[in-house]
This record gives structure tokens, C-alpha cells and sequence, in this order.
């Protein structure tokens, strides 16, 4: 039990902080003059920048090459392991056969998605 | 400032934060927001974005080490996750119902009076409190190695209905507030549970990815997570919670309560002034 969602979470972090810093490494070789323009920093952090907001934004920008792209990639990776920790809890309580643990993880699960679809809409 | 010297500083803040965080139990919003728009001059809009972003990495970079070393109880974690993940969920249904500052200035309160109980620590001595048939059924009992005090320790939680009822309360308050969600958990934990102070930290720092992910979604769909502020930040908040998972279990109980009720304080200061200020 305790080996599955530790390896979960290892794996999911290692995923993850590996391609947000390959996405900065991709921006700054794509952008030389973030080394050393500092009107660039303004337009970057601006409020207004667009920024990826959907799934299918993401993958079109990772296919176009763009770092941005690559760094939400990894983003969503990091937000997505505590959910599938939940997902594998469930498993590893069911090898164990502890019934009322499977029940509460699912149930946690549920409410989980749930709150998904609640904010999303 | 150049975007290369603003992520080298974005980086290091979110160093110290994880590292706080995850020794803690919180998740590090309370260092990452206030630098990133005081320090950085950042939107706030994008500053909460990266913080929620930092409280999962928080979370996920020092769970694995919590789990291994059975810091993290897995079955209170479960089992209080359904207290805050559909505590989660009244926040967001109560949103724009209930005015933030009078919320603000409650919770205030609380947890400054948390912050006093846990200085005067259990009178653990006075009487033993009866195991009720929650915690027996739900097998909440464990133990742990302690590195710093050099023994196994063996625990057993104890009052699991008040402690789930406090999660629903801890989950909502965050779910309205935004914040706020280690600082409720480690003291119901500790206060109600009797946890050991190390197991309520790990054990809160375990749960907060979770509920942080759930409204990751919602930041991330409305734009708010700016990759080119989040990336510095998910990246020296994971080397700082990796860090901070590898010391907790060195240093002293003693000291970890005392660090904790320090910043307790300070997030209570900061909800009153936000209460009262508006």
C-alpha cells in the first residue's frame, strides 16, 4: 500500500519537474533576450498575457514546439498525481481487502470529481 | 529586472517556502503570495494561481518520504479527506453568500486561540481519554521512528467524529477563503486528535494536494495559472519539500510546535487584518 503511493508520487514529481524545466529551457533558448531585457518581464507577467487555459491549447502548443506549452504540460501532470493518489488508494485498499477504507477512498473519489465538474461549469 | 533574474528569484522564495511548507503542513501560500505581489509587483490574480500550484507541489514533493517513514497516516488522512473534500464543495456553493470579512475575522480569532492551546499543550496527564468506537473501527492507531527522540512511538488517535467534523469546517473555510487550509487541519489534529505534532504536520501536508487539486482545475480553466510564474515556482517548491521531507523527522517535536504556532500567529494577524481592513 504505502509502496504504490509513494512510487505514484515520486513518479508524478519526477514527471512533472522534468518537463516544466524542459519548457523553460526551450523558452529561454526560443527567447535569447529574456537573459537580458527587462521590458520583456512587464509583458510577460502581465495580467492580460494569455496563457494556455484548456487541454487542447496545451497539446497544440506543445506540438507548435512553444516552452509555455511544455510548462503547462507539466503543470497539469503535478495537479493531476494527488488525484490519481486518490485513484490508486482505491486499488490498494481493494489488494488488501479493507473494505471500509475502499468505500471512504471512493467516496472521497467521487466527491473529488464532483467538485471537478462544479467548478469547471 | 530581466524574466532570467525574475525566475532565479521566484525560484529561491519557493525554495524557503517548500521547505516551510512541508516541515509544516501548510502550503505555502502565505510566503509565495505576499512575494510574489509586494516583492514582485505580480498580479494577484496570477500570484493566487501560482500559489495553488504550490501547495500541490508542496504536498506531492514531501508525501512520498511522509508515506515511506509512516510520518503521513494514510487511513487518517482517507478518512479526513471526506470531511474536506465535501467541505470543499459547500465553499464553493456558499461563495458570494457569505461575506468574506466577517469570515475573515472568525477565523482570525480561532486561530489564534488554536495557536494559544497548542503553546499550553495536552494536559495529557490528567486523565486518559476513553478510545470511542469511531477510532476503533476505523483502525486510526500507529506508530513511528523517531530519528530526534531516538524511539518508536506509538500512537492512537482519539475523538475521529469531532476531528471529521472540524475537516468539513477546515475544508470550507478554504473552499470561501482561498486559505487556510493546513492552518485549520494541523490544529484540529493536534487539539481534538492528539496526534503527534510531526503526524499532524505530514499528515495535513499529505491531504492539502488533494483538495488543491480540485480547484487547480478551476484557476487553470479561468487563465490564472501564468506558466512563466508557476514553472520557477512548482520547480524550487518541489526541491524545498523534498528537502523539508528529509528533516522533519530530525528535528524535535518541541521545536516543530513551536516553529508551527510562530506562523500560526502570523496567518491569524494576516485574516484579521484582511477582515477588518476589507
Amino acid at each position: 500500500m504505502d509502496t504504490a503511493v509513494s512510487t505514484l508520487l515520486r513518479t508524478g514529481v519526477l514527471l512533472s519537474i522534468t518537463i516544466v524545466a524542459a519548457g523553460m529551457v526551450i523558452t529561454f533558448l526560443h527567447h535569447p533576450d529574456y537573459v537580458s531585457s527587462r521590458s520583456a518581464l512587464a509583458r510577460l507577467t502581465a495580467p492580460g498575457t494569455h496563457s494556455p487555459s484548456t487541454i487542447g491549447e496545451v497539446i497544440a502548443g506543445v506540438r507548435r514546439g512553444s516552452g509555455q506549452a511544455f510548462v503547462m504540460a507539466g503543470l497539469l501532470v503535478l495537479i493531476a498525481t494527488p488525484v490519481a493518489r486518490v485513484l490508486i488508494s482505491i486499488v490498494s485498499f481493494a489488494v488488501e481487502r479493507d473494505r471500509l477504507y475502499v468505500a471512504i477512498t471512493a467516496v472521497v473519489f467521487v466527491v473529488l470529481m464532483i467538485s471537478f465538474a462544479v467548478g469547471s461549469a | 529586472m530581466t524574466p532570467l533574474v525574475f525566475v532565479l528569484t521566484v525560484g529561491a522564495i519557493s525554495l524557503l517556502a517548500g521547505f516551510l511548507g512541508s516541515l509544516l503542513g501548510l502550503g505555502g501560500g502565505l510566503i509565495v503570495i505576499p512575494a510574489l505581489t509586494l516583492l514582485l509587483h505580480v498580479d494577484i490574480r496570477l500570484a493566487i494561481g501560482a500559489s495553488i500550484v504550490s501547495v500541490i507541489a508542496t504536498s506531492s514533493g514531501a508525501a512520498a518520504a511522509y508515506v515511506r517513514d509512516h510520518l503521513a497516516n494514510m487511513r487518517v488522512a482517507m478518512f479526513l479527506e471526506l470531511g474536506t473534500t465535501l467541505g470543499a464543495i459547500t465553499g464553493a456553493y456558499l461563495a458570494g453568500i457569505v461575506h468574506p470579512r466577517f469570515l475573515f475575522v472568525l477565523f482570525g480569532l480561532i486561530l489564534g486561540y488554536s495557536a494559544i492551546a497548542m503553546v499550553r499543550g495536552r494536559r495529557r496527564s490528567d486523565e486518559e481519554v476513553t478510545v470511542g468506537p469511531w477510532a476503533r473501527v476505523l483502525r486510526l492507531q500507529s506508530s513511528y521512528f523517531d530519528p530526534a527522540a531516538g524511539e518508536h512511538i506509538e500512537y492512537q488517535p482519539v475523538r475521529a467524529r469531532i476531528g471529521l467534523g472540524l475537516m468539513y469546517i477546515a475544508g470550507t473555510v478554504s473552499g470561501l477563503l482561498g486559505i487556510g487550509s493546513g492552518a485549520l487541519k494541523v490544529p484540529a489534529m493536534d487539539l481534538a486528535m492528539e496526534l503527534p505534532i510531526k503526524v499532524s504536520t505530514a499528515t495535513s501536508n499529505f491531504m492539502i494536494g488533494v483538495t488543491a487539486a480540485a480547484s487547480a482545475g478551476v484557476y487553470f480553466s479561468r487563465g490564472q495559472i501564468d506558466p512563466f510564474i508557476a514553472a520557477p515556482v512548482a520547480i524550487g517548491v518541489l526541491a524545498g519539500a523534498f528537502a523539508g521531507s528529509h528533516t522533519l523527522g530530525r528535528i524535535g517535536s518541541r521545536a516543530v510546535r513551536m516553529t508551527f504556532v510562530v506562523v500560526l500567529v502570523l496567518i491569524a494577524a494576516q485574516m484579521l487584518f484582511k477582515g477588518v481592513r476589507g
